[in-house]
């Protein structure tokens, strides 16, 4: 074999070394539902702004129905403020929101965030700290994180909302740091595609 | 020069650089370091100190090789330790990391944060570099094993502290104290207002 050969299989195998490292905060009690389930209707807790509460459609008081939210398609975040890769995926979160303004999908496409294990108080640090563009609901005590297959963070559910059938269906999901907002967000409309 | 000789010196350039990248890679804990634990008795002890009481003043060595002391801290800034049951288990690996996000709340209201368990300092060292370092000192009550805890009255009957959190304020007096269900971790909320009332 030639020699340059053998270096270059040396590089690109040690450059594949940085794919293998998970960026995710994962557990070992975890079970996410799978592309195809149903996904519950969860409650949904915590204090949103007038503004979010309009741009998804929600009405005062909490708790809400995540099927109340007016979209075709939710993108859900668990994350925590406690999880230093959420905390490193926060500009990229801000970043896909953006993007989905800038697409004109901002009817259709709704992203949100869930703060597992987190306190309305503890949200607030996260959305202050890295001044979150899109509405963040809190989980104190673990329930929404319990209907959601006790996940690792960050995890992303693309969710197709069916009204008319009163269903919610999990279309694609993600463990860990997406490649980038683009590409994420290529990946979730043509997941979203193939189910119709 | 010759452009199978700039190949090979152009390789071991990259192959400087690729490591660099693989390193800086952010790292959480990997599930399978850690020690699954189950739950808990929620609480195993009986609190001695309460709001009002001086603190017990302590030394205790720190992760990056020096001590830490509750007298470094008189007259200067108030102090919250936060006890952590044992490096390596779930819902401790799950908690400085998100103080790390909250420096500025503990530096306008001029307060040191100390992170504290009974680990010896070299496992407080590994635990700590693997989930990333934290911007506060960590210091071991191994040695009088949980003297520190004892005096609080937060040594389990385990050996392991309560997690639990305590507001010292200036003048070596405790202001606020949590000792919380182990298996759950305390909200930030209640700490970081107590914390503002000091001021």
């Amino acid at each position: 074999m030639r020699i340059r050969t053998v270096f270059t299989f040396f590089f690109f195998l040690l450059l594949s070394g940085s794919a293998l490292a998970m960026e995710a905060s994962d557990n070992a009690d975890s079970h996410p539902l799978p592309v195809g389930a149903a996904m519950p209707d969860l409650l949904l807790r915590g204090e949103l702004s007038p503004e979010h509460l309009t741009q998804l459609g929600l009405k005062s008081p909490s708790p809400r129905h995540l099927s109340k939210i007016n979209a075709k398609t939710v993108i859900l975040v668990a994350f925590s403020m406690y999880c230093p890769h959420c905390q490193r995926e926060a500009p990229v979160l801000n970043e896909l929101h953006a993007l989905i303004q800038s697409r004109g999908l901002a009817d259709d496409v709704k992203l949100i965030g869930v703060g597992i294990g987190n306190s309305n108080f503890e949200v607030q640090v996260f959305r202050d700290k890295y001044a979150t563009t899109f509405p963040l609901f809190s989980d104190p005590d673990f329930t929404v994180n319990k209907e959601i297959g006790e996940v690792g963070t960050p995890f992303f559910y693309v969710l197709a909302m069916n009204p008319e059938e009163k269903e919610i269906r999990v279309v694609k999901t993600l463990l860990g740091r997406m490649e980038s907002a683009e590409t994420f967000l290529e990946e979730a409309l043509q997941a979203c595609n193939k189910g119709k | 020069m010759t452009r199978s000789l700039l190949a090979y010196l152009i390789l071991p350039v990259l192959l400087a650089i690729v490591p660099a990248l693989v390193l800086a890679q952010e790292t959480s804990i990997p599930k399978e370091r850690i020690y699954q634990t189950g739950q808990l008795k929620p609480l195993d002890s009986v609190l001695k100190v309460k709001i009002g009481d001086p603190a017990p003043d302590f030394s205790l060595p720190t992760i990056d090789g020096g001590r830490v002391a509750l007298s470094d801290f008189r007259g200067k800034k108030n102090v919250v330790l936060s006890f952590v049951p044992a490096a390596w288990t779930p819902v401790c690996s799950g908690q400085w990391p998100g103080y790390n996000i909250v420096q500025d709340m503990f530096e306008e209201t001029q307060t040191a944060l100390i992170g504290v368990s009974v680990d010896n300092v070299p496992t407080l060292h590994a635990w700590v570099q693997e989930m990333g370092g934290v911007w506060f000192p960590v210091a071991s009550d191994f040695y009088p094993h949980g003297r520190l805890a004892e005096a609080l009255g937060i040594l389990r009957s385990t050996g392991e502290a309560e997690r639990s959190l305590f507001l010292i304020d200036k003048h070596g007096i405790i202001r606020y104290i949590d000792v919380h269900d182990i298996n759950s971790r305390p909200d930030l909320g209640p700490l970081i207002k107590a914390m503002q009332a000091l001021k």
